[in-house]
């Protein structure tokens, strides 16, 4: 068992993982792409709904993630963590996304996306408590806002943090150990916690 | 939210990091700090329980599907089972294109936005110079180095340009093509810029010359044991020297603008902007640290960040020692002698609030020893005290004499810019933010006499290295050098930071009784000290004994090691590390800041509240 697994019992390893340099079939491929889906969807989905605080956009983001991933499923050669790679193509997609808003023609990503009304059995997290957390989060630097998105938002165990940020565990849990106080007193400023439950 | 409680709250952040019985609260404050953490962690929680309905994996096996089918709709071929060796490559291309047309579209947009911005930026200079330096050229006699490059070439675009002055439009049409746009600009460039002039701009070959590293009157203090002392004795006459061309620096860039020509009025440099010769845009916004302030946190910061290409201080023990006339009245620009034994082995200056700084362990010799003789030079008078060490970190000394001040306290303000490309899109705004500065500066309350330095550096291979501009009281000429800076050349890491530092201390002409600050703007650290003579810590650790403060100022995009640099550099010179901050509240950093530990405001009113703050100590009663 690894020291990830020790740690977080609930990260659940994706089984058909290609090895370094190997290639899967078509039907293998199939297989491990969809336990990807399985394994890290909904971590993708978090984070992207904690940082649009939309639950249609977030689905849909997580969509084009992967379709994406799919696309670039040649670029995993296995010689990486799959949620690094994963990671990195979320990412990519939710900075399209805010160049898209930040131009005002979203037509060009959501053009390429399903038209899918809000599920009613989306997160219970309100939307003034998300949007506190991003701004929270926000303050941080961007270092540790990253560490803080994946242990905390994602639900990565602080080693698989510094495996996706390519850094030592140590690091991480030193930056989260740091990060927790700040943030916990941003959001009680807030008014998103206190003394009372 | 007291120690105790952050405390607590990183022993609970620890414990759950490990999957650990959360500890118990011993008090009311920690109960409540437990409470706070149980709803904060319940909100992770809650969202990493986002429920995605399992729709979604079906919408993007439809989109997969679909692609496929069009894939092999386009006439690929279909493997047999095995998808990773596809070798259609254009068909695979063609199927990416598709899917990257977002990105695509964001980078031809970034790119438009960049080249518009430099073309706007290429023909406003054009402008600039034609209108202001083309007659200037003609008016008084140059400084005699210039006089060969003064002259600009018949027909050249910069001469014909005068003849269009008064039409911008007509100038902007006339230089859509970016490299005719460029070339203009080289050509109106006064000689001391201009690449063609053969005594200046320092070039490649000039630079791979034997340059010794000056290490002044330290005599090899820095790997030889000996300690630093600063080279500014008397009237800075051996600064004044220092700026003449040696035979190991016959390259330095000599002269400003010339002295006699007509000078534009005070407000040039805003009238640029007023008139949109310089688009005006957004102000940055910045944020500063003081290492030494927070030195526990920095000491940390060093310990995480450290890598053997960069060039480690140990300064983890300081000796801060302030020099007070009669009347509590800090003294700057007083020397201090550190000494083991009879042997000197570092010379400070006192900044203009009478402080400076020693670090022990830095320098051999004094590593080991137990205490340390001072002598303290004020004037002909020459004060003895004793510290030892290990009692305290901070030192007072009041000696006899009183404080005397010039009539007006002098600032010497130097911009260290790196002007490399990657710097190209954050020139103009850092001209237009200088250009405010030094109009701000040179009003201020205190009204001092302020000289302008300018020193610019790139890399290896490009046009030049570096660049020093000798200071110039005139502000708006001092506008008018800076206005034709533009960034070319670099396209890797690191670059010379180290040859624009080490030329901004110890080739300037610098005043022995100013205070001296200098503005290192930037965005990639420097070459390591085993690919050239120079040494950034080692410039450091001399500004310091110069009192020199050196303020680095991190532009978007500096790395993990640039970062390290720059606040060493701050930290050394007891300077304060500023960073360009970002995001609609200006509170986004990627830097390595405490949250909640600055307070953003624009670059510029940044830099003049510093230079207020220096002055501060020079006040009269």
């Amino acid at each position: 068992m690894t020291e990830a697994e020790q740690v977080n019992p609930t990260t659940e390893p994706v089984r058909t993982t290609p090895q370094a340099g190997e290639r899967l079939s078509e039907d293998d491929t199939r297989v491990w792409f969809e336990e990807l889906m399985k394994t890290y969807g909904k971590r993708v989905g978090s984070y992207f709904l904690y940082r649009t605080g939309d639950e249609e956009g977030a689905r849909d983001l997580v969509i084009e993630t992967f379709f994406r991933a799919w696309r670039a499923r040649e670029s995993f050669r296995g010689e990486a963590k799959a949620s690094t790679w994963l990671w990195t193509i979320a990412r990519r997609t939710l900075a399209a996304y805010y160049e898209n808003k930040t131009r005002r023609s979203p037509e060009v990503l959501t053009d390429e996306m399903p038209d899918m009304a809000a599920p009613e059995e989306m997160p219970v997290v309100e939307r003034t408590t998300r949007q506190a957390l991003l701004d929270c989060l926000e303050t941080l630097n961007e270092r540790v806002q990253r560490s803080a998105e994946l242990v905390w938002v994602l639900g990565h165990s602080y080693v698989e943090a510094a495996q996706i940020m390519e850094e030592s565990a140590d690091s991480v849990r030193m930056r989260l150990k740091r990060a927790r106080s700040p943030l916990q007193r941003c959001l009680t400023e807030k008014g998103i916690v206190g003394s009372q439950a | 939210m007291n120690d105790a409680q952050k405390q607590y709250i990183e022993r609970l952040t620890e414990a759950e990091l490990n999957g650990e019985p959360l500890p118990e609260a011993q008090s009311d404050e920690e109960r409540q700090s437990l409470e706070q953490f149980r709803q904060t962690s319940a909100i992770f929680a809650e969202l990493q329980n986002t429920k995605l309905v399992d729709e979604w994996q079906g919408e993007v096996w439809a989109r997969i599907d679909e692609a496929l089918e069009s894939e092999t709709g386009d006439g690929a071929d279909e493997e047999s089972g095995d998808i990773a060796p596809r070798n259609d490559a254009d068909d695979k291309k063609d199927l990416h294109d598709k899917v990257d047309n977002v990105i695509d579209a964001s980078a031809r947009f970034r790119r438009v936005s960049v080249y518009g911005a430099l073309i706007a930026a290429a023909a406003a200079l054009l402008l600039v110079f034609t209108v202001k330096l083309a007659p200037m050229a003609d008016v008084g006699e140059p400084a005699p180095a210039m006089k060969a490059d003064v002259a600009m070439p018949e027909g050249s675009p910069a001469a014909s340009g005068a003849r269009e002055q008064d039409s911008r439009g007509t100038l902007l049409a006339k230089n859509l093509e970016m490299d005719e746009a460029e070339e203009s600009v080289e050509a109106a460039m006064p000689a001391e810029v201009a690449p063609t002039s053969g005594n200046y701009g320092l070039r490649k070959e000039k630079f791979d010359a034997p340059m010794k590293m000056k290490k002044s009157a330290d005599k090899g203090g820095f790997e030889g044991g000996e300690g630093y002392r600063n080279d500014m004795d008397g009237a800075g006459g051996k600064a004044e020297e220092a700026a003449e061309p040696t035979a190991a620096d016959s390259t330095i860039v000599a002269g400003s603008p010339p002295k006699d020509a007509e000078k534009p009025g005070d407000d040039w440099g805003r009238g640029l902007m007023q008139s949109g010769k310089l688009q005006e845009r957004p102000r940055m916004t910045a944020g500063e640290v003081d290492d030494n302030a927070d030195f526990e946190g920095f000491q940390s910061f060093l310990r995480e960040r450290n890598k053997p290409q960069l060039e480690p201080v140990d300064v983890s023990e300081r000796l801060f020692v302030r020099i007070l006339d009669a009347d509590n009245r800090p003294l700057p620009n007083t020397e201090v002698d550190f000494k083991v034994g009879q042997q000197v082995v570092f010379t400070g200056k006192t900044y203009s609030d009478g402080w400076t700084l020693f670090h022990p362990r830095s320098v051999p010799l004094a590593a080991q020893a137990t205490s340390f003789e001072l002598e303290v030079r004020s004037g002909p008078l020459r004060s003895q005290y004793t510290i030892e060490r290990g009692s305290k970190e901070r030192f007072e000394f009041r000696v006899p004499v009183q404080r005397v001040l010039p009539a007006r306290a002098q600032l010497d303000l130097v911009f260290l810019l790196d002007t490399t490309s990657s710097m190209a899109d954050e020139i103009e705004r850092l001209q237009q933010t200088i250009i405010g500065i030094s109009d701000d500066v040179s009003k201020l309350a205190s009204n001092p006499e302020v000289r302008f330095g300018l020193v610019l550096y790139r890399d290896d291979s490009d046009e030049y290295i570096s660049k020093v501009y000798p200071f110039e009281s005139e502000v708006a000429v001092f506008q008018q050098t800076l206005a034709q800076v533009n960034a070319s050349g670099g396209g890797d890491l690191p670059e010379r930071l180290e040859v624009g530092l080490h030329r901004s201390i110890n080739e300037l002409a610098w005043r022995p009784d100013a205070t001296r600050l200098v503005f290192l703007v930037a965005d990639a650290s420097p070459h390591g000290r085993d690919q050239n003579e120079f040494s950034y810590s080692h410039d450091a650790m001399v500004a310091a004994s110069k009192a020199i403060k050196v303020y680095p100022v991190a532009s978007s995009g500096l790395s993990d090691d640039g970062e390290y640099v720059f606040r060493q550099i701050a930290q050394l010179t007891m300077a304060r590390f500023i960073f360009l901050t970002y995001g609609a509240s200006g509170t986004e950093t990627p830097h390595d800041i405490v949250p909640g530990s600055f307070q953003p405001e624009t670059l510029d009113a940044l830099i003049v509240r510093i230079v207020r703050e220096e002055l501060a100590g020079l006040e009269r009663e």
